[in-house]
């Protein structure tokens, strides 16, 4: 899905951030509205693509990083759709489809690339499921650390007696909180279990003096990051702002886990 | 015909006036019968809340009807017209139009966007249409401001914000916490405003008050109010680890809450925010609390604050509603103005009809032999050509009813299909009158205030 389809995508994606960014600015519920049009269009087109795709796919073997990527970005479209059918929360929706858009059109702009599965034979199913629990994660995630980012900054700006239109619009600091911590807490064993099959493809595959490795040590490192912030916020001995503070740390380890690929010796993925 | 609205509101007379010309709920049928009796009243709606009494008329003759309406007045309430004339306004066509779209909308309110004007818009039309004072010019015009009533505040946020002290802080609350729901309210010090703030945040659903004050009989009275439970002032730090919410309106000279305190409280309640609402002067709670994490302290500035914003937010979202009604308005006058010629395209189509029935019966005298499914045929097929031939006329008289030169239009139609004597027969509705077209505002010889607008006299049938 490249050339024309995807720009074509791009640009109703843009544009739907467009209309919400415009509401955010001078509120218009019918702005509103055509962006929240606009973006359930992007997802259907999204849905259809990804449907065609699996249809099309012979195995594992020819899945891309473009299609997986793909994925993520659906999973974030649907989470912002998800999210903005339960509570006024355009500032979330709109930031979690621009990490969604900022992904698809870099990967768009890198074009067709290689199908690194078919190095893996037998594990090849394996890690479908592998890729599938990490991307559901990451994207819960990603929704986790918009959502802390959101506390950080309705929480400045309340400490501060500022009353103003991002104030007014935003969610409560505990609404804030709880859907941090939820998004979190349901990502968190899909990240468990992304890395139990990880395991055990690469024990199945390669062998254990595989596990000696950064991609390795990163994602146990991101785990536990948010294995502490699900403890910090159930023992609820800490204010909301050092938990949503960890809450980003731990999406930095994260980040930097899903961008030390080029560190390691079997994950070419990333 | 016109429509004229005359009234007097909280911008136009003070209280004591406003409160001699208020009706009694029980009351208005009558009055609305004994207005619909006034002469050149056609259809009539009484308005009448707490700031405003407005009697909303369809009138054939305007120049008369403010005398008409103020006669009425005089009257009813038992008082010369000298004394209250010069409380009232009086709007005049398109004026009066805009006017009840404005009112309905809330712009025209105490407090600008507040919504229960609507609903005592929609139940002073309910009961004159109960009363049959009502016909089709009313009905369909305080429809329409009631629908562009509900678009205002569905299509805008005007009504959703805070405009005085006591819901600010409960806006306030509701950012931090989401709702009061199982949440603990501490009011330190009995004053009039920490009732009052302390009455929202229950109503808002506070599952427990507490109530400190110097004087204990004191607290006891005013937690009994709310159903809380009264407490000593120097008790009211220790149950700080208890509380959500604290609400501080002493007159005290010195801090009623000090940094130690609170902190020493947060120690015991590290994850649970503390909001302080202190509107007190001087300042019962030391400022430096501001500081301590989790803790969101707020001043009785800071609340007027919140409410300045808020009611700019308002204004701002009164001029998208201005709109509206601009459209709303220039709906209705297209409406209206198509009224003139319904009479004419029903003569038209009768004719057509008689010319139709009369055709056949010469048509069957002539051809007794036809058979029923041949006059059934014949009768569809000279129908439709009757139809397909007045469709452009008809389409092309609607549509030049809302030209200005509407009046020529309609004219030329009576005088292209003879329709002369189904007009003198009365089957037609008045022909349209003109009136001048007046755009300025000017004062009556009673001193009333007029205003009048061009385009709705100029239509007017």
């Amino acid at each position: 899905m490249y050339g024309f389809a995807v720009h074509g995508l791009l640009v109703l994606y843009a544009l739907s951030l467009l209309f919400y960014f415009s509401d955010f600015v001078s509120e218009s519920r019918k702005v509103k509205r055509m962006g929240a049009g606009l973006l359930v269009f992007v997802w259907v087109i999204q849905t259809g693509w990804l449907i065609r795709r699996l249809l099309q796919l012979d195995g594992p073997s020819g899945l891309t990083r473009f299609e997986t990527l793909f994925f993520f970005v659906w999973l974030l479209v649907t989470i912002s759709l998800a999210a903005s059918r339960v509570a006024r929360i355009e500032l979330f929706v709109f930031a979690v489809n621009v990490v969604g858009f900022s992904v698809l059109a870099a990967v768009a702009a890198e074009g067709p690339s290689a199908a690194p599965l078919e190095r893996w034979d037998a594990g090849q199913y394996l890690l479908i499921v592998h890729i599938s629990l990490a991307l559901a994660a990451y994207a819960l995630f990603t929704a986790g650390a918009v959502l802390s980012l959101m506390y950080l900054l309705l929480h400045r700006q309340l400490k501060s007696r500022n009353w103003n239109a991002v104030v007014r619009r935003m969610p409560s600091l505990e609404t804030i909180d709880r859907y941090a911590f939820g998004a979190v807490l349901a990502g968190t064993p899909l990240l468990i279990l992304s890395l139990a099959v990880a395991l055990a493809t690469l024990l199945m595959a390669r062998g254990a003096e595989w596990l000696a490795d950064w991609k390795v040590f990163a994602a146990l490192v991101a785990a536990v990051a948010y294995i502490v912030y699900i403890a910090m916020r159930k023992r609820r001995m800490h204010p909301g702002l050092l938990t949503a503070r960890w809450n980003l740390y731990a999406f930095c380890a994260l980040l930097a886990n899903s961008l030390i690929g080029a560190a390691s010796r079997f994950h070419s993925w990333s | 015909m016109h429509i004229i609205v005359v009234g007097l509101n909280y911008r136009t007379a003070p209280v004591e006036v406003r409160e001699r010309f208020a009706f009694a709920e029980q009351e208005l049928p009558k009055a609305i019968e004994m207005l619909k009796r006034t002469p050149s009243i056609m259809e009539c709606v009484i308005v009448a809340t707490c700031n405003r009494t407005e009697l909303y008329a369809v009138v054939d003759r305007h120049v008369l009807c403010g005398h008409y309406i103020r006669h009425f007045m005089e009257q009813w309430f038992g008082m010369p017209r000298e004394k209250f004339t010069k409380y009232l306004y009086m709007y005049e066509d398109e004026a009066a139009i805009r006017h009840l779209f404005r009112v309905a909308c809330g712009l025209d309110s105490m407090i600008i966007g507040e919504t229960q004007i609507l609903g005592q818009v929609r139940d002073a039309f309910l009961l004159a249409q109960r009363e049959r004072a009502t016909g089709t010019l009313f009905n369909m015009l305080f429809k329409q401001a009631v629908t562009v009533g509900k678009r205002a505040h569905t299509e805008t946020s005007i009504g959703e914000s805070a405009v005085s002290v006591s819901y600010a802080a409960v806006e306030l609350g509701k950012r931090i916490f989401g709702g009061f729901g199982g949440r603990t309210a501490l009011i330190i010090g009995a004053g009039k405003m920490g009732e009052l703030t302390a009455k929202h945040l229950n109503a808002s659903g506070v599952k427990r008050v507490l109530v400190a004050n110097r004087t204990y009989e004191r607290a006891a009275e005013f937690a009994e109010k709310l159903g809380g439970q009264p407490l000593r002032l120097e008790d009211a730090a220790e149950r700080l680890t208890e509380a959500d919410v604290v609400i501080s309106s002493t007159g005290s000279h010195e801090y009623v809450l000090t940094k130690a305190q609170v902190e020493r409280a947060m120690r015991l309640r590290p994850s649970r925010p503390l909001f302080l609402i202190d509107i007190a002067v001087p300042r019962d709670i030391d400022p430096a609390i501001a500081d301590i994490p989790n803790v969101f302290l707020y001043d009785i500035d800071d609340l007027e604050g919140i409410v300045e914003s808020n009611l700019e937010q308002r204004r701002r979202e009164a001029a998208k509603i201005e709109t509206m009604i601009g459209e709303e308005l220039e709906a209705f006058l297209n409406w209206y103005k198509t009224l003139g010629v319904v009479p004419l395209i029903r003569a038209l189509q009768e004719k057509a009809a008689r010319i139709h029935e009369e055709t056949l019966r010469s048509l069957t005298n002539k051809l007794p032999d036809l058979t029923e499914h041949e006059l059934k045929v014949i009768r569809k097929l000279t129908k439709s050509i009757v139809n397909q031939m007045m469709h452009d006329p008809i389409l092309r008289i609607k549509e030049m009813a809302g030209d200005k030169k509407a009046r020529e239009a309609m004219d030329l139609f009576v005088k292209l299909f003879a329709l002369e004597d189904a007009v003198l027969r009365g089957e037609t509705s008045a022909r349209p009158q003109t009136s001048e077209a007046r755009a300025d505002e000017r004062p009556d010889d009673a001193g009333t205030v007029r205003k009048t607008a061009g385009r709705f006299a100029a239509a007017t049938p």
